[in-house]
């Protein structure tokens, strides 16, 4: 079988007045239905960038997309028009990180959720505004129907999150993508949020892509982990496998910065450097100059993602000499 | 052993006026906080939006009034004169979240770092060679960032200048809000290690406050949990993570999302949202959310009872307050 979404050497080019920079470089990745992967990263490593590519939301006029992007079969790079429009929003749709932001200030939470359903199915706004209220109820909002009259600046920041939720999930998308989306919540309500995506992505059983900088975060709700790093793929597999035996130098590292686990008040064994620039990428492996275990070759050459005997892919030239997790 | 920075019944609110003719609310953004840094140590605090550990720090570096309460440094109470509070702010300085706000954009970083020690009357030359040592001190090359503005350099950077800048007045205390929460982590690392290398280095105290529990309690020696303006839970890093006894911390710290796929969290610990510091209810803070909650929680607030070093605000851990739950913490 196939898989529902399927990515080939994506490469995606910004056009600045600095000259052509590569947010992504060659991204190869598969999903099925009913899976969710969890992409982690940091800042710049391409992650959003991914999600917006895939949303079809990237400014055409400054973007240079090329690759193979298979969407339920479809070239999903080749739509245009009106194909395109259902295509956004109704087969993908995607929850943002800021949901005060990203929601409409001026309509009712309720308007807009009918609004999305109108236009993706062509129903009436009678049975819009019921599926509204329907949406409201799945994401458990305490009483549903006094919600749909409220505008996104009389609900608390996990309530909104909840209404952009409920917005995303109206069209009855195959494809969600999730752009941090219980990063800028409280510890208390992100765990809320957390377990609600993913009894719904349970239920309605669609391919979810959810990108999180935070390692605990995946590890909730992700079947599978993608580890991106300077707008390439460095690590794939088990959300299991890349976060509890990470193979790849880099995934290692992001996992013994984080403190958890780490006794307190003992040295936390980081990273040197920072994330790179996509401006100025380092020659051969991005993570080259912050690697321990840098040699010439992997100076001369990025190494490619190679799929391992445990099924998981890592991009490193030093595999063999580092001892497999 | 008499701290060194301690709060004294603390308290602030704020008028909020819905419109003009509508009736005014209070937002008790610090109810009665008592807190206490004992020289080399780092105190942590925790807890939700709201809660009052940002204003907190902002009454204590003197950036707005409080109602009640005093701030007292070495044993002092601090006064309301401006050649007081100068000499306050040379021992206590404070870092902030957003590094680029922080900065000013029109000075270089050496200028930036230099300014402080210049007001407060260091010569010029003085002050930039201070600088100079510092940005290296904090991992900033001085030949290569000195003359740097700070939208040259990355976050990260940015974070360690403000660091740097914070030390060039020789403080005692260095109180940090959410300092390293807008960094990657990797870069995280970095700073929590520089932070505890310049604390031995220079004798520093610290106040740390952030939302991310791991942190707080890597660097921590005391922590401080607020709710709604209140501290609810206090006592040493070890001890509340490890027994946290009041029924939020222990939410709070069941929240933290597990990084073991196979042993995920299965069932919300708290439901709904942090109610807003707007029109307290009369009893408990917690007591909307509390999952222990009886008629005594809603109508007698709990106080705040210091037992063996261990603080916590709940009629559950008080035998004596007729909670039918309640008994004396182990």
């Amino acid at each position: 079988m196939s898989a529902y979404l399927s990515l080939r050497d994506l490469t995606v080019r910004f056009r600045t007045p600095a000259g052509e920079i590569t947010a992504i470089d060659r991204l190869s990745l598969d999903l099925n239905r009913g899976e969710v992967l969890g992409l982690i990263g940091e800042s710049g490593s391409g992650k959003s960038v991914t999600l917006r590519a895939l949303l079809r939301i990237l400014p055409e006029q400054r973007t240079k997309i090329s690759g193979q992007m298979l969407v339920g079969g479809r070239d999903a790079l080749a739509l245009k028009g009106e194909a395109l429009r259902a295509y956004r929003g109704g087969e993908v749709s995607m929850i943002f990180q800021e949901p005060a932001t990203a929601l409409d200030p001026v309509h009712t939470i309720g308007a807009q959720i009918a609004e999305a359903v109108m236009v993706h199915s062509g129903c009436t706004r009678a049975d819009a505004d019921a599926r509204a209220l329907d949406m409201l109820e799945l994401v458990r909002i305490p009483s549903a129907k006094a919600r749909l009259g409220n505008y996104p600046h009389e609900m608390s920041g996990g309530m909104r999150q909840r209404a952009m939720i409920a917005l995303a999930l109206s069209t009855k998308p195959k494809l969600l993508l999730a752009d941090e989306p219980t990063t800028a919540l409280d510890a208390t309500v992100q765990i809320q949020v957390i377990l609600l995506l993913r009894d719904l992505q349970r239920e309605l059983g669609m391919a979810t892509i959810f990108v999180t900088h935070d390692v605990g975060v995946a590890a909730e709700i992700s079947d599978r982990v993608a580890v991106m790093y300077g707008g390439r793929v460095v690590e794939t597999g088990t959300a299991a496998q890349v976060l509890m035996q990470p193979a790849h130098p880099y995934t290692r590292g992001l996992l013994s910065s984080t403190v958890h686990g780490v006794t307190p008040g003992a040295r936390i064994d980081a990273i040197p450097g920072m994330p790179p620039d996509p401006a100025r990428m380092p020659s051969g492996c991005a993570f080259g100059p912050r690697c321990a275990h840098v040699t010439e070759q992997c100076r001369a050459a990025s190494p490619a993602l190679t799929l391992q005997p445990d099924s998981r892919a890592v991009a490193c030239a030093r595999l063999d000499q580092l001892g497999h997790p | 052993m008499p701290a060194l920075l301690e709060t004294v019944g603390l308290s602030k609110s704020f008028t909020l006026r819905a419109g003009i003719g509508k009736p005014v609310k209070q937002v008790h953004a610090v109810s009665n906080v008592n807190i206490a840094l004992q020289q080399g140590q780092t105190l942590g605090i925790v807890g939700e939006s709201g809660c009052g550990k940002s204003t907190t720090a902002r009454l204590i570096m003197g950036l707005m009034p409080p109602d009640s309460g005093d701030i007292v440094l070495e044993g002092k109470a601090l006064g309301n004169g401006t050649a007081e509070l100068r000499a306050f702010r040379r021992k206590v300085q404070m870092v902030f979240q957003d590094s680029s706000a922080s900065l000013n954009p029109r000075l270089t970083l050496e200028q930036s770092v230099a300014f402080g020690p210049q007001v407060h009357g260091l010569p010029k030359r003085e002050a930039i060679e201070r600088a100079r040592d510092l940005l290296a001190r904090v991992g900033l090359d001085p030949a290569r960032f000195a003359g740097r503005y700070p939208h040259e350099i990355s976050g990260g950077q940015r974070q360690r200048v403000n660091i740097a800048r914070a030390l060039a007045l020789q403080p005692r205390v260095v109180i940090f809000d959410e300092a390293v929460s807008a960094l990657d982590k990797s870069v995280e690392a970095q700073v929590l290690n520089l932070l505890s290398d310049l604390k031995s280095e220079f004798a520093l105290s610290y106040i740390f406050i952030s939302h991310d529990l791991n942190v707080v309690r890597h660097i921590s020696d005391e922590v401080v949990v607020m709710y709604l303006g209140q501290v609810i839970e206090r006592g040493s890093a070890a001890r509340l993570f490890d027994a946290p006894a009041h029924p939020y911390t222990r939410a709070l710290l069941a929240s933290m999302p597990s990084h073991d796929p196979a042993n995920r969290t299965q069932v919300p610990p708290l439901l709904g949202d942090p109610p807003s510091p707007i029109d307290l209810p009369p009893g408990c803070r917690f007591a909307p959310r509390c999952p222990h909650v009886t008629d005594l929680c809603r109508t007698r607030a709990p106080a705040l009872i210091l037992r063996d070093g261990h603080a916590t605000a709940c009629h559950m851990t008080d035998a004596t307050s007729g909670h039918p739950q309640a008994r004396e913490p182990a």
